[in-house]
């Protein structure tokens, strides 16, 4: 599995390149994750990827939106509220806000009420932007607001969204619910090389060309030769979007809101982090010494890919359930380490080996407990992944990068480092922490020997 | 070195199969605990979901928005906590609350949100109603500064259920890998740990008066996935004595257990204090609201060391015996090519004082042995889990 380790040819001289590689790398990703400043010759600042890790309503706050929902002609309004809030929910979860909150209430008139509450942004107007602002939608057969509807938005669209056509251009895509695929076809047949006008609340928004008949409920809007740019295709989709809604809705309140755990509860847990992992690295230093050295070698390795996983990847939005998660991570990829040094004091100490073959033993013997312990936790890691709802799933993927990260650092890295120890140090048992368990150590022996004793009763009864 | 050493001989005599009842005993008491709390809290009102901590994120309730302008901002804490004090006056918890800035100053608010107490629509109406005068005479300068709003479940409704949907289909596949990697019966024995640390993850959060929000529910998850793992690092140990006794009879699956814990429990402790020690700092640390929900993680670590050492291994040894047991039995009624071996007694391995020169370790051939030397004992009383 490992076989590429093996044959790195192993001398002091590479051992210290490679050890200086690894060290940089901690130094190099520590920094980045932390420092901010201008590309030059660009207008883009770099920001340190850490700060840039999405926070949850709980550790940051964010901004509220609240919208009344206005009376209308239809009856069963309760229903499509209810609609609106959860079509409201996956949009904001599609965005990667999977922290966000979409509440219905009754305010004190008595009306109905839609609570937007997305975290970690600080300017109310990217709320609007995101979800667009709820209008009625409507597509019409000719220029003229009066006209018969073709389409209605929320009876016959389920979503648009940004999308590439053929050409590599941006485009805006459509998918139609059950009704509106049969709607449309019809649509698309009827109106083949005219043109449909798109109304929003009543204005005329724009005009679109029917190039084909669409059958299958899935189209594309394209511009011209050149396409929309990236912008123009987000506005125009998230306003087809905004008209998927089920009722109409005003804006009442924008507001900024704090922290639910209070405006230092990111301090907080961060310096529980640092002293908790501080405590932890010289644990592992005192108990195991060079093999502890090593692991808090590749622990660091850990926790800044563990950073950088979390900053980059759009589904993590950290709460303070997620952080605690993070910091038992960080518990549980030192635990790899340990079954890993166990193993190897118990091949030293069980027979005249020496160091470098007990570490390699030891690894040996230890990679099918680290993988199949970890292979369970990854398989309800994924079944939460899939099958979880939109909060649950930002905390599976947190779990699932652990617990890979782990298992990478623990088997890979921490045994790269101890084979660049091997030629610098490959003798000193102080160093390693280990000693060979004498024969009058009676109690020791018989510990160790009960191991293999039944094997030997059971042969003897046969 | 040698305080480690010292460590290990402590715990070198110790058998958990030997305290395998007494250690069944501890999840039934939190689990009685729990009941109590509930029971205790649930009847005087009848409102028992109310005593299982169901958080706001799951019911709704009320959200009460008091208008501060600059005097929001800068005084934040205390008029927190002055306002919090007055709606708690009447016997309302305040779940959230939080600080609403608005682009005007002068509409700076702090809001705050607990569960309503009463399923009656006009109850909650006139509780909120008393609510809004009492917080609105705390500052008799402001006029019509307090609004409130009742809101519904911000957790997806589907929530609760989805997780239960996960957990089953996790259970299921986490057996079928443990099966074909392990034995059946390390399996079942990890299967019912892992029922175990859900259950009394629900108590303790019972217990702990901890409100169930959709967040926690993630946590909880966490806990009893790391339980999973600590109890696979055990039974890995067990599979690797088992290798060599493949097919055998009378395998002494308690001595092997014993001897699984005793060799993983010094990285038991060592793992159970590392995920630890950065929970406590933060429970150490955080506000209030952070304690509470730190207290049930550490506890819950805790109990998920505890099945997978105390529970998971003498049930997985108890279990295989008798699965052996009945095994053949049924070999013997339907005489599938048995024959009856003339030692089938109980293998239990003796005092180590006494066998600690005969037994071999794994360098010496097991021929060599002195036949003489009395290595095992009989003990009939030791063979588990008779037929009444």
């Amino acid at each position: 599995m490992f076989y590429y380790m093996e044959v790195l040819p192993v001398n002091k001289k590479k051992s210290i390149v490679v050890l200086s590689v690894i060290g940089i790398f901690i130094i190099l990703m520590a920094v980045f994750a932390v420092v901010s400043f201008p590309i030059a010759d660009t207008v883009y600042d770099y920001t340190g990827y850490a700060k840039t890790i999405k926070l949850g309503l709980d550790m940051s706050g964010g901004v509220s939106a609240v919208f009344e929902v206005l009376p209308d002609e239809f009856d069963d309004l309760e229903t499509r509220v209810d609609g609106t809030v959860s079509s409201l929910q996956s949009l904001l979860v599609s965005k990667g806000y999977t922290e966000s909150t979409v509440t219905k209430g009754t305010n004190s008139n008595g009306n109905i009420t839609i609570r937007v509450e997305v975290p970690d942004v600080e300017d109310p107007e990217r709320v609007l932007s995101l979800i667009g602002r709820p209008a009625t939608l409507e597509f019409k057969g000719e220029d003229d607001r009066n006209a018969a509807n073709l389409i209605v938005g929320r009876d016959h669209l389920e979503s648009a969204y940004v999308t590439i056509d053929e050409k590599n251009n941006y485009a805006v895509g459509l998918r139609f619910n059950e009704e509106g695929t049969e709607a449309f076809s019809k649509v698309t047949s009827d109106y083949l090389n005219k043109a449909i006008y798109i109304y929003i609340d009543g204005e005329k928004y724009t005009q679109v060309n029917v190039n084909s008949q669409i059958t299958n409920g899935n189209a594309i809007i394209t511009s011209g030769n050149n396409g929309y740019t990236y912008q123009e295709a987000l506005d125009f989709a998230t306003r087809l979007q905004s008209g998927t809604f089920g009722v109409k809705i005003r804006q009442t309140e924008v507001r900024n809101i704090s922290a639910t755990l209070g405006e230092n509860s990111i301090n907080t847990a961060l310096i529980a982090g640092i002293v908790g992992v501080a405590i932890i690295f010289i644990f592992l230093a005192i108990i195991y010494r060079g093999l502890g050295l090593a692991a808090d070698l590749a622990l660091c390795v850990y926790i800044v890919l563990l950073l950088w996983f979390c900053a980059v990847l759009p589904w993590v939005q950290l709460t303070l359930p997620g952080i605690a998660g993070l910091l038992l991570s960080i518990g549980m990829a030192v635990d790899a380490n340990v079954i890993i040094f166990e193993r190897i004091k118990d091949e030293y100490g069980r027979s005249t080996k020496p160091i470098q073959t007990a570490i390699k033993d030891g690894f040996r013997r230890s990679t099918a407990a680290i993988i199949d312990g970890n292979v369970t936790t990854l398989i309800g890691a994924i079944v939460l992944w899939i099958l979880g709802s939109a909060s649950i799933v930002g905390f599976a993927v947190t779990l699932f990068i652990g617990i890979i990260l782990s298992m990478f650092t623990s088997l890979v890295i921490t045994r790269l480092v101890l084979k660049c120890f091997m030629p610098l140090n490959s003798k000193s048992e102080k160093f390693y922490g280990l000693k060979r368990k004498q024969e009058d150590e009676d109690k020791i022996v018989a510990e160790n020997d009960k191991k293999t004793a039944p094997a030997a009763t059971a042969k003897e009864g046969v | 070195m040698n305080k480690a050493n010292n460590f290990r001989n402590l715990c070198r005599g110790f058998s958990v199969s030997k305290y395998a009842k007494i250690f069944g005993i501890v999840p039934f008491v939190i689990v009685i605990v729990a009941l109590i709390v509930v029971v205790a809290l649930g009847a005087p009102t009848g409102n028992f979901t109310d005593a299982v901590g169901i958080g706001i994120d799951f019911e709704g309730g009320t959200i009460l928005t008091v208008t501060l302008g600059e005097e929001a901002v800068n005084n934040y804490e205390i008029n927190r906590a002055n306002i919090t004090n007055e709606i708690q006056k009447f016997g309302v918890v305040v779940s959230y609350s939080q600080l609403q800035q608005a682009n005007a100053i002068e509409k700076s608010a702090i809001s705050f949100r607990y569960k309503n107490i009463s399923n009656n629509d006009v109850e909650i109406n006139e509780l909120n109603e008393k609510i809004r005068e009492a917080v609105d005479n705390l500052y008799p300068d402001r006029v019509n500064n307090v609004g409130y709003e009742s809101i519904g479940a911000t957790a997806a409704q589907d929530l609760l259920s989805k997780a239960a949907i996960a957990l089953t289909v996790s259970v299921i596949l986490i057996l079928i890998y443990i099966i074909i990697r392990f034995t059946l019966m390390s399996g079942f024995a990890a299967i019912i740990a892992l029922i175990h640390d859900v259950v009394i993850m629900f108590a303790l959060t019972v217990i702990c008066r901890v409100q169930i929000n959709s967040a926690y529910v993630a946590a909880m998850i966490t806990i009893i996935a790391y339980s999973i793992n600590n109890t696979i690092i055990i039974f890995d140990r067990c599979r690797e004595s088992l290798k060599p006794l493949k097919g055998q009879k009378n395998i002494d699956y308690k001595g092997i257990g014993d001897t699984a814990v005793r060799s993983t429990f010094t990285r038991s402790v060592y793992t159970t204090f590392t995920t630890m020690v950065t929970v406590i700092f933060l429970a150490i640390l955080g506000s209030d609201s952070i304690r509470e929900f730190c207290v049930p993680i550490i506890l819950g670590l805790l109990a998920g060391m505890y099945s997978s050492v105390c529970l998971a291994t003498p049930l997985w040894s108890a279990m295989s015996a008798s699965f052996d047991k009945t095994k053949e039995k049924y070999f013997k009624r339907n005489a599938i090519s048995y024959e009856k071996d003339e030692d089938e007694e109980q293998i239990v391995i003796t005092n180590k004082n006494t066998s600690s020169a005969a037994v071999a370790s794994m360098d010496k051939p097991v021929q060599k042995q002195p036949p003489k030397k009395p290595v095992y004992k009989y003990k009939k009383k030791n063979t588990t889990f008779k037929k009444k």
